[in-house]
């Protein structure tokens, strides 16, 4: 997956994504995972979402780490929407409490409730609006509230 | 705001703002709303069951982490041939590693028998190992048991926080300073303390109660480091950085209390609440 040949970055650029972009790759792979149903499709939605915003890392050095995240998540949402990949199947435990929801609800569910954003922080990232973030909220904490982990 | 939760029907009001309630942040005629439509809708425990549901979800979730090769990937975005060069002289070094664990195994297996000999006989005639402590497991039975039988568990029952904080400070080898504990607020009121006596660690216990109801919430201290405690995603409130986890009906935060101090809550409400609760009564 990773490419060859010298990079562009210096080193302060560099450590700057590693320590801390690279911070949010858990939280991406975990947005990812109820986004795809599939860890691997995930991760590699995680990788294409750091490739994406790497010709803009000189522009990222100054901004706030919360403005980084949702602009990673964003991103990730935006390219999930293009990659348009979905798992049929997973050993997860997650998968079937997720796998009977729609994408929206599957988002909006780990945005608020695993993430931690706000309404506000995870309107910037779907553009949905209030009310109807609300109501797919309402849709996936009945599922969690009825779902038996096992 | 109004207008936004004017066009919810009252169940998607209350389920879509449980959050909201949970962690405190609505508004208190949209809170006195929220108490109505669940009292109206028979879910008065709605919140407590979400609350405890939202941790388990986000205990699964933390489950799921990018491997060293996944992350190795991304870094090479933007790492320089020097750098990755490191990368590959650490594999190496691996490889090489793995050789030498080759020839230590045969070497091992050698002088196993003289090990298995030793460890018998020091099994037979040594100390007894103590058991080592698991504060996660052990700490989460403690609240059960003494939330079933409170008043026979706690040594200090009182409901004044200075006793307490005086019989902290008195015990004898508690193991670490205890820092001077102030009131939480709020929903709550003191129970008493007592110490937890584990062999390997002492465990500085306070039990809180709801004002209003039979909630039961419990500070545990000892000497110990967080790190100790299995690996969890941080949260944050107000500079108190804490690890979240869940039982079936608990739910947990951990943090760093003093320098070599781990303090835990445990109670039913949802993790940033336990967070500043603990902010609250230990403080950074």
């Amino acid at each position: 997956m990773a490419q060859n040949g010298a990079r562009k970055y210096d080193a302060g650029a560099a450590a700057f994504f590693v320590e801390t972009l690279c911070q949010d790759a858990d939280t991406l792979l975990r947005f990812g995972f109820a986004m795809t149903l599939s860890e691997e499709i995930a991760s590699r939605l995680v990788y294409k979402t750091y490739e994406s915003i790497v010709p803009s890392l000189p522009e990222l050095l100054n901004k706030d780490a919360s403005v980084i995240r949702l602009l990673i998540l964003r991103r990730a949402w935006e390219l999930h929407h293009e990659m348009n990949q979905e798992g049929s199947s997973s050993e997860n435990v997650l998968f079937p409490l997720l796998k009977p929801l729609d994408l929206e609800t599957r988002s909006c569910l780990f945005l608020i409730d695993v993430v931690g954003l706000s309404i506000e922080e995870a309107r910037e990232i779907t553009k949905m609006d209030e009310t109807e973030l609300r109501r797919y909220l309402t849709i996936g904490r009945k599922r969690l509230l009825s779902f038996r982990f096992e | 705001m109004a207008q936004k939760i004017a066009a919810l029907s009252d169940e998607e009001f209350l389920y879509g703002y449980l959050s909201e309630y949970l962690d405190e942040t609505l508004p208190a005629d949209q809170r006195k709303r929220f108490e109505d439509v669940a009292q109206r809708l028979k879910l008065d425990g709605l919140a407590t069951d979400y609350g405890i549901r939202r941790g388990r979800l986000q205990i699964e979730a933390q489950r799921l982490y990018l491997d060293e090769k996944h992350m190795r990937d991304i870094h090479d975005l933007v790492e320089d041939d020097a750098a990755r060069a490191n990368h590959e002289a650490h594999d190496i070094d691996d490889v090489g590693r793995s050789e030498l664990t080759g020839n230590a195994v045969r070497f091992v297996v050698l002088i196993g028998f003289l090990g298995l000999m030793i460890f018998g006989a020091y099994k037979f005639f040594g100390p007894e190992k103590k058991a080592p402590f698991k504060a996660l497991d052990s700490l989460i039975y403690e609240a059960i048991v003494m939330s079933e039988d409170t008043e026979g568990r706690l040594d200090f029952p009182t409901d004044k926080l200075d006793e307490l904080n005086t019989y902290f400070k008195r015990y004898p080898e508690l193991g670490f300073a205890p820092k001077t504990m102030r009131e939480p607020g709020g929903d709550w009121e003191l129970n008493g303390g007592t110490v937890i006596d584990y062999e390997v660690a002492k465990i500085m216990t306070v039990q809180f109660n709801g004002k209003n109801n039979r909630e039961k919430l419990y500070l545990f201290l000892w000497d110990g480091k967080l790190e100790q405690l299995p690996k969890s995603e941080p949260g944050n409130f107000e500079g108190l950085v804490y690890q979240t986890y869940a039982s079936d009906k608990w739910n947990i935060v951990a943090w760093q209390a003093a320098p070599g101090v781990t303090g835990m809550m445990v109670g039913h409400r949802g993790a940033k609440e336990l967070a500043e609760l603990a902010f609250k009564v230990v403080g950074l």
